[in-house]
């Protein structure tokens, strides 16, 4: 069996990913108070999302993105400060540049840029917190898992050829 | 990264909030053979006094002691945990907050069985923080008690004057001979009517005779180096060249008034002035006419300068007051587009103005007046926009306004002091709750410098300035780490590892702030962070391409782990 | 005079009028093809031109290691040449000591370089010839296409025969870090083969995403054919888009990801004029 097909069955058979893995890099001045809104206010949010608090949204690296795609997790979220309103004198328009850079490389290889998903200033109420986590879910059922590119599925693959 | 670091692991019930949906018994059970857990505990509650007191006699005072609380939110009760443990001597830093109720409980109401599974993770994501956190040293200066105030106009002098009678010895630099600012051009300060260069004078009094100022007319800065508490700025003054060491700088500039142009027929037409001109003849011999004409809003307020110069009515309304004192039998109109007069003080003003005979009309910027006259000026026309009518108005006197534009020294000092300027040229100033601050730390700005206002604001200003300068340097020692404007301590400070480092500057480029530099060490380049300016943010480490530059609270092993236990 | 004969004189000319104290290029030594610093005038004879080698890091090791006086030419094809840029805006040398002597690519050799800019911004040898759009090539086609299925299974299926030589890594000029985040274990899992393909080549390609200069030393040194230099297209292409930036080209000019959107604008994230960010759609 080639690796194509391989490939493609996989593809086929797991076009939804019906519970999405998702990483959330929230900058503690914006999103993450958008979150405790969310939280105090009882909304209901789908349940596999993980928050990691970050002091602005430029201290996240494009590496660290990558290697959250790399273990497997299907979606990261960096939520930011308004373009105009980053504490750090704008640190955050970096962020932004830096991560749409980031976009054409993962659309390139089949990733899927949808995988990145970028908020700036519309994370920090509990019904926008919400409406980003939502949304950002309802993209990423439609993708198949990320582990449809992360080695250890390869490997399976190869273990079942010959 | 210590492998010795002893965690305790306290989870809160919450009274039910918590442990109605996460198992936590199931969480402890799992934690018991954790090689990083040394003990693990259900508690009801964590956040009453009494709680706190119980929690706290668990926590051994030592070095390797950690803590990890599965608790609800820091804005909910957890900061209120955390100060209370540190009020007992456990260092905050030990401390991981884990958001089991706001973060898991709350929102994952129906789905138990997932909310305990994400719940663990959490846990895990705090203990690998834990595990994974370093902590920056901090640097410690002592602020010099000096301070520079740029520019000796109304703002300067305020600031000098208030700094003066805290006892701070105050450096004021101007590049002009005299001192005063634009209020040397002006007879009376809008709003009152009644004179002010006596007050340009009480001050001038307080500041001249003073010991504590040290006064440079004439002068002009040519270098800056350091960073707050402890700036040195060199500068010629006359023919001297200075060196001063301060703590402090405020950047009292001002603005310039700007020229027309050729806008309404300015220097086309005899009798078309600005005004500025028209307060220059007011110094003089002052101005008798029969007729005149204000027009509002030249040059600003459109495509090139969408700005408000917020101190033309006031000054206009000021201006066209005294044309009918001069002469109360004159025809006053003003031509605006608004009247920006806020407040109740501008407010009374605008109706004095009309009480006194000042005729307002509204006119629209797409339909600006027109100026008819041969060599003279003789009338106005204008499209009223109230009464929807094309208005005929004669005008021996034709005044534009003059707005207020950034200095056209601006862009020096801004490099100098690697300041930022808005679009508009002017200092931009920190949001909110920091509005005097720029985004140098222990550099500040006031007055017209700063956006366009009224002496008696750029007073004001002055005087607030002088105080968050004081605020910087009363004290005995500086931390780097203490100097942020808008919380007690900052995140962490950056930190190079100069083996590792290659010189590429990527980080030098990134820095909001200007913290880090290059440093030549044997014929390559290496990265070093002022301390003072570095603000944790983390732009420096996502740029590096090798990791050299760390911040050590939030290094990258320390994202990796959390990243590994997201979902574990 | 033929190209090489032409090269050759310039090289000696250039030696000879104390321009340079040693000039760079290939010399032809046991029938061989090999980088040489030829230091003597006479010995130019032996300078070659051919094959494609990249020179940019050869340079640059050549003048850190010689003392500061040293000036050193170079026989310098249009990728070296915007190699050699970035590396002296990243501070690894001083342009000041180099001496650049500028080779025109043919256009044979840009079709197979899948090379746009084949020529340097100064040209001393050789023509002008019109660059290579990768997207022209059969195979390169299908790692660009518009398809992003077709392009996952072409970038999956090549990938997965990578073995971690780190040729590519070891051949790209702009590489130069010690240590590199490739052989550290938090970024890419070790002692694995094939290498963790989203960890290693996507890291390794956003690494260079504003300073790949394009020269296909990467996939020109890749032992199973992997074509890695198109992973960068796309980025390029964005740079060139968004900010009329190319890596290599202007010495000045500092990658444009680096500043404020006031000073580096990107029209995609531009903010209106009044900083009303309410109005406009941040979510992506």
């Amino acid at each position: 069996m080639t690796q194509e097909i391989l490939l493609s069955d996989h593809a086929e058979s797991t076009r939804h990913n019906a519970a999405p893995k998702v990483v959330v890099f929230a900058c503690k001045w914006c999103a993450l108070i958008g979150a405790d809104a969310a939280g105090k206010n009882k909304v209901q949010l789908p349940v596999n999302f993980r928050v990691i608090p970050v002091e602005c949204a430029s201290r996240v690296e494009a590496d660290a993105v990558i290697r959250a795609f790399s273990s497997g997790i299907d979606g990261v979220a960096v939520m930011g400060c308004h373009l105009g309103g980053c504490r750090y004198n704008n640190a955050n328009h970096r962020a932004a540049k830096r991560l749409e850079l980031l976009r054409p490389l993962l659309d390139t290889v089949g990733i899927d840029s949808r995988r990145l998903f970028t908020s700036f200033g519309t994370a920090h109420e509990h019904h926008q917190f919400a409406d980003v986590i939502g949304e950002f879910y309802r993209r990423l059922q439609d993708l198949p898992p990320v582990q449809a590119w992360s080695r250890s599925n390869m490997n399976d693959y190869r273990r079942g050829d010959t | 990264m210590e492998d010795n670091k002893q965690t305790r692991c306290f989870l809160c019930e919450c009274y039910g909030e918590i442990s109605d949906v996460v198992d936590l018994e199931s969480i402890r059970k799992g934690l018991e053979h954790h090689p990083r857990i040394v003990s693990c505990e259900k508690v009801k509650s964590l956040c009453l006094e009494e709680n706190i007191d119980e929690l706290a006699k668990r926590i051994p005072l030592s070095p390797e002691s950690r803590v990890l609380l599965g608790a609800c939110s820091f804005l909910a009760r957890g900061d209120a945990i955390i100060t209370g443990l540190q009020k007992r001597g456990i260092d905050p830093k030990h401390i991981e907050l884990v958001d089991l109720r706001e973060g898991c409980a709350w929102i994952h109401r129906d789905d138990p069985a997932s909310a305990t599974k994400k719940a663990g993770d959490l846990i895990n994501m705090g203990i690998a923080a834990l595990v994974q956190r370093n902590y920056s040293e901090d640097l410690t200066i002592e602020p010099k008690q000096e301070v520079l105030v740029i520019g000796a106009g109304p703002a300067g002098i305020s600031a000098a004057a208030s700094l003066v009678k805290l006892g701070i010895t105050v450096h004021l630099l101007d590049r002009a001979k005299t001192p005063g600012g634009l209020l040397n051009l002006i007879k009376k300060i809008a709003p009152e009517t009644d004179g002010t260069p006596q007050h340009v004078e009480a001050f001038l009094y307080t500041v001249g005779n003073s010991p504590l100022v040290r006064y440079y007319p004439g002068s002009r800065i040519s270098a800056v180096r350091g960073s707050a508490g402890d700036f040195t700025v060199e500068f010629t003054s006359g023919s001297d060249v200075k060196s001063i060491n301060v703590g402090a700088v405020i950047i009292a500039t001002g603005a310039r008034v700007n020229l027309p142009g050729s806008l309404y027929r300015y220097k086309e037409l005899k009798g078309v002035i600005t005004g500025i001109e028209l307060e220059r003849s007011f110094k003089g011999p002052g101005m008798k006419v029969t007729s005149a004409v204000f027009i509002q809003c030249v040059g600003v307020r459109d495509a090139d300068r969408p700005y408000c110069s917020a101190i033309c009515c006031p000054v206009s309304l000021k201006q066209a007051i005294q044309l009918l004192e001069e002469n109360p039998d004159a025809e006053v109109t003003i031509l605006h587009r608004d009247i920006m007069c806020p407040g109740s003080v501008l407010e009374d003003y605008y109706r004095k103005a009309m009480e006194a005979g000042v005729r307002f009309v509204r006119y629209d910027q797409d339909t600006p007046p027109g100026i008819l006259g041969a060599e003279q000026v003789e009338e106005i026309r204008v499209y009223d926009v109230i009464t929807g009518r094309e208005r005929r108005i004669d005008a021996e006197l034709v005044v534009l306004s003059s707005p207020l534009i950034p200095h056209d020294d601006a862009a020096r000092v801004a490099e100098l002091f690697d300041l930022n300027r808005d679009i508009h040229g002017f200092y931009e100033v920190r949001s909110l709750m920091h509005p005097l601050e720029t985004t140098k730390d222990g550099v500040l700005v006031c007055g017209s410098a700063r956006w366009p206002v009224l002496a008696r604001t750029a007073i004001l200003q002055g005087e607030a300035a002088a105080m968050k300068a004081f605020a910087l340097l009363n004290t005995d020692q500086l931390t780097a780490t203490q100097i942020s404007q808008f919380k007690e301590r900052k995140f962490s400070l950056a930190l190079v590892d100069r083996q590792a480092c290659t010189g590429c500057g990527n980080c030098v480029a990134i820095c909001p702030y200007d913290a880090c530099s290059l440093e030549a060490d044997q014929g390559a380049y290496k990265s070093t962070v002022s301390q003072m300016r570095c603000t944790g943010c983390g732009s420096c480490v996502s740029v590096c391409p090798n990791g050299s530059i760390q911040l050590p609270e939030q290094n990258a092993l320390l994202i990796g782990e959390m990243l590994k236990a997201a979902f574990s | 005079m033929s190209l090489v004969e032409d090269a050759r004189l310039k090289a000696k000319n250039a030696l000879e009028e104390g321009l340079v104290d040693g000039v760079l290029a290939l010399a032809r030594v046991e029938d061989e093809p090999y980088p040489y610093v030829f230091e003597v005038a006479a010995e130019t004879g032996m300078l070659e031109l051919e094959p494609k080698w990249l020179l940019a890091k050869l340079a640059m090791n050549i003048l850190r290691s010689s003392p500061q006086d040293y000036r050193l030419g170079i026989i310098c094809r249009g990728c070296d040449e915007r190699a050699l840029n970035e590396l002296s805006k990243r501070n690894q040398f001083d342009p000041a000591r180099l001496h650049v002597i500028g080779l025109a690519c043919s256009a044979e050799q840009a079709r197979i370089c899948l090379c746009t800019k084949p020529y340097p911004a100064s040209i001393a040898l050789g023509e002008k010839s019109e660059g290579f759009d990768p997207r022209e090539d059969e195979r390169a086609r299908m790692f660009l296409s518009d398809d992003p299925g077709t392009r996952m299974q072409h970038w999956a299926a090549e990938l997965s025969r990578c073995i971690k030589c780190y040729g590519c890594r070891n051949s790209c000029p702009i590489c130069v870090c010690e240590p590199c985040k490739l052989e550290d274990d938090l970024w890419v899992r070790r002692g694995e083969i094939p290498a963790d393909m989203v960890s290693y080549h996507l890291i390794r390609a956003f690494h260079l995403s504003d300073t790949c200069v394009a020269c296909g030393g990467c996939t020109d040194a890749c032992p199973v054919n992997i074509p890695l230099m198109l992973l960068q297209v796309a980025m390029r292409e964005t740079l060139a888009n968004n900010y009329g930036y190319e890596a290599g080209t202007d010495l000045e000019r500092l990658s444009p990801v680096l500043s404020d959107l006031t000073i580096e604008p990107c029209p995609p994230l531009m903010e209106p004029g009044w900083l009303d960010s309410l109005k406009v759609n941040h979510e992506t």
